[in-house]
């Protein structure tokens, strides 16, 4: 399977762009995407799912323009938006049935399909209730068993994690490595934690704009020797943020741990390893 | 006093800017145009036994004055019953409840913001009347007092108590707005339109809308003037008998202090109401009484099964493709089922029985319309809900959503339409009425397209609510024009009619939402 995003723009007005000429092409695995608010992951990820029609580019799966046929795609398509809702009167069942059949999913063996989706998140016992009781995290785990309704091949997940336990984010995790050996996963996520432990390629995003993808190494070498702690006076703090990007303090007893990114060592500093989250901070900020 | 004055102006500018108030301004409009009809007119709006107002600035003010009180009555509710519901499901409640405001005093600025709305259309509705005078006036010359007297003194306090009602309703309604909804109706007849039927003047001392005052003493002139004995005082859009119609000339209504004084009670004891609906006002704390018991027993379900088998995509059961919609109509057909309380069903029924029993054209006219009535909050929202509920991400993203989901919301209202009206289809078969199934078919469907039209263009259901009930109230008034069920019209030719419109409204629906799920 191959997803070409050619050179993609959505213009809200004539100033404002949500994404600014994005191309990219995917194969097979999983792509995190990375990128602070309005950086534009959302709409990228509408318009590969069809909600959204790009004003400028083509999007092209398996020789097929989806923005032209939009119906193509929606066939192997299962996303889970980030801000979904749920019909409080319908239960567990009647939910994804529903969903199914949207999909154009049914058969014989729809019962049994739903039935181990529900078992699978956690919500086989609550599965005859009305999800208009459910908490957060229900719906969540609810909003994950419809993406996989229809066997899709290609997987949109927004923030996904959201309102997930750890434990249930390790089983997302299995779930999602699981499905990138046959299709094309997109995933995009604020908890670069997330990103950095199943993602096979990155994408950074910034303004609109794809500002680095790559493979996880090859994304954290741009910070390789860069990354530095130093112990400090809490005082002096704001006048160093001034001239280095810092990454994260800690507060110690009497000091503040600073760990920070710069090409050059300063006085009493140490190296660091890096990691993907210095490196997607260190990308976005400068 | 800021977050006051911050609540009544939020709200204010929250509802004004949609399409649903500006919808309903160019209807006020249109509807204010015709409070004032010509002399050659097939209908009246105030009538006083035979007699109708020459139309000077006295007349047009006390008759868009008593048509407006009435109007807003009829469709301002429906425009502003949404107050707190709203700020609980945006979460903005829950933000209003930590805060130093008090329970009346939030609930008095939403009372005040509901007023603000009302009194805007009565604004616009005051001006239309206004440029009426110099178009109809001839050449009387303009009063003042009595132009606008009826609107300060009448309107005014009227659309106020309205918008306290419409509050307290609220309170005691909570999400249960299809219950809210019909006890307002009858609340509405009872008070607006009862109390007016009564002839002892007594009475008009208990008309929050102030109308019967004026009617009185129109009356009053009509009877003096021309040794009348009539009692007989119509309001509201009156069909046909033309031809018994006199004109008189009416200078003014005699505004006593007392009538003045009765008015300020009226604003003094929807105040007073207001303090009391604030002791039990709930301040967004909706959760732990109502949903507490299911809450806990979910938790227990919860707790119970840790034990979880993982998600194993390749052996889960192969799903085949399925494109047919039947799936669909089904849950949508349940989930308007569902909607409302159960014990609803019950009301429903015992309404379908009546039409097997009751004579074959008040079934058809009154009941039936009634009926389809009832169902306004399981229709309203048929094909706008995703957005509500925000699940069009799921509906936009399926296959060939246009095609297939907006068509199954379509079949699943109709087949509940047309379920409700068996009873007169069967009864018309037995007759072998033939044009009356076919009308009420078609009328099944357009009361559903209807929905799905309004609710598209809108975006909400809002919309749909208002002028369904105007529509309704017309059909119990049997406004000819308002016949979308065939109850007043027996020929090929309307049924036709009705057809084109369904039609051409259901062209528009399709249309919006293909532009909206390209174009999102």
């Amino acid at each position: 399977m191959r997803l070409e995003i050619q050179n993609i723009s959505k213009r809200y007005n004539r100033e404002k762009y949500g994404l600014r000429d994005f191309s990219l092409t995917l194969g097979t695995g999983i792509l995190g995407l990375l990128g602070p608010n309005g950086a534009g992951k959302s709409t990228l990820m509408k318009i590969i799912a069809t909600i959204s029609r790009p004003t400028e580019g083509t999007i092209i799966l398996d020789g097929i323009d989806i923005t032209k046929n939009p119906n193509s795609i929606r066939k192997l398509l299962g996303y889970l938006p980030q801000d979904f809702g749920v019909y409080p009167n319908l239960n567990g069942y009647e939910f994804l049935e529903y969903i199914a059949a949207m999909k154009g999913v049914g058969g014989k063996h729809l019962k049994q399909r739903v039935e181990q989706l529900l078992e699978g998140v956690n919500l086989i016992e609550v599965a005859n209730k009305p999800i208009g009781t459910y908490s957060g995290g229900m719906k969540q785990r609810l909003g994950i068993a419809q993406v996989l309704l229809n066997d899709p091949k290609v997987l949109i997940f927004d923030e996904p994690t959201v309102g997930l336990d750890p434990e249930e984010r390790v089983r997302f995790r299995n779930l999602i490595s699981e499905l990138a050996d046959s299709c094309i996963v997109i995933l995009s996520s604020h908890i670069v934690s997330d990103i950095e432990t199943i993602a096979d390629e990155v994408a950074i995003m910034k303004h609109g704009k794809l500002i680095k993808k790559g493979f996880r190494t090859d994304i954290i070498e741009t910070v390789n020797n860069k990354v530095f702690e130093l112990e400090m006076d809490s005082n002096d703090l704001s006048a160093f943020k001034e001239k280095h990007a810092v990454v994260n303090t800690v507060r110690k007893k009497d000091k503040i741990q600073v760990r920070y990114i710069s090409e050059e060592l300063v006085s009493g500093a140490t190296l660091n390893n890096s990691t993907l989250e210095d490196a997607y901070l260190y990308l976005t900020k400068n | 006093m800021s977050l006051f004055i911050s609540i009544i102006r939020a709200d204010y500018l929250q509802r004004t800017r949609s399409y649903v108030f500006l919808i309903t301004l160019i209807i006020s409009i249109l509807v204010a145009y015709t409070f004032v009809p010509v002399h050659d007119a097939n209908y009246t709006t105030v009538r006083i036994g035979n007699y109708i107002g020459e139309n000077n600035s006295s007349w047009i003010g006390h008759v868009t004055a008593i048509m407006a009180s009435t109007f807003l009555w009829l469709i301002g509710f429906y425009l502003v019953n949404n107050s707190i519901r709203r700020d609980e499901e945006t979460g903005v409640g829950q933000i209003i409840a930590t805060t130093s405001i008090s329970n009346f005093g939030y609930l008095f600025a939403k009372a005040v913001s509901n007023f603000l709305v009302l009194l805007t259309i009565t604004l616009i509705i005051m001006v239309m009347a206004l440029s009426l005078v110099f178009i109809r006036g001839g050449d009387f010359t303009f009063n003042a007092i009595q132009f606008f007297f009826p609107y300060l003194l009448t309107t005014i306090p009227s659309i106020f108590f309205l918008a306290v009602v419409a509050i307290i309703l609220e309170i005691i309604f909570g999400n249960k707005t299809n219950l809210m909804n019909i006890v307002f109706f009858f609340l509405f007849s009872f008070m607006i339109i009862g109390l007016n039927q009564y002839k002892n003047s007594m009475v008009q001392w208990f008309d929050v809308s102030g109308v019967k005052y004026l009617t009185d003493s129109m009356l009053e002139i009509v009877n003096t003037k021309y040794n009348q004995t009539s009692e007989n005082v119509s309001v509201g859009f009156v069909y046909g008998d033309i031809i018994k119609r006199n004109y008189f000339l009416f200078e003014g209504t005699n505004w006593s202090a007392l009538y003045l004084a009765s008015r300020l009670v009226w604003i003094g004891f929807a105040i007073l109401l207001l303090r009391i609906a604030s002791k039990f006002f709930n301040r967004f704390d909706t959760k732990t009484t109502v949903d507490f018991r299911k809450k806990q027993n979910i938790i227990l379900d919860y707790t119970k099964q840790r034990s979880i088998k993982a998600i194993h995509v390749s052996k889960l059961p192969k799903a085949s493709l399925d494109f047919g919609i039947l799936p669909l109509v089904k849950t949508e057909f349940l989930m308007l089922l569902r909607k409302g309380p159960w014990w609803f069903w019950f009301i429903n029924l015992g309404l379908i029985i009546t039409l097997f029993f009751i004579p074959l054209t008040i079934a058809h006219q009154i009941v039936l319309p009634l009926l389809w009535f009832l169902q306004i909050n399981r229709w309203a929202d048929i094909a706008t809900k995703e957005k509500y509920y925000r699940t069009h991400y799921f509906a936009y993203a399926a296959y060939k959503p246009l095609q297939r989901l907006l068509q199954a919301q379509i079949i699943a209202g109709f087949i509940l339409a047309f379920i409700l009206a068996l009873p007169i289809i069967l009864r018309a078969l037995v007759t072998g009425d033939f044009l009356s199934i076919l009308s009420l078919t078609l009328g099944a469907l357009l009361v559903v397209s209807f929905s799905v039209f309004s609710g598209i263009i809108s975006g909400g259901k809002r919309l749909y609510e208002i002028l369904f009930f105007m529509i309704t109230y017309g059909n119990l008034n049997s406004v000819p024009f308002l016949d979308y069920f065939g109850g007043f019209h027996k020929s090929i030719t309307y049924i036709l009619l009705l057809f084109g419109i369904t039609v051409l409204m259901l062209s528009v629906a399709f249309s919006v939402r293909k532009y909206e799920i390209e174009h999102q």
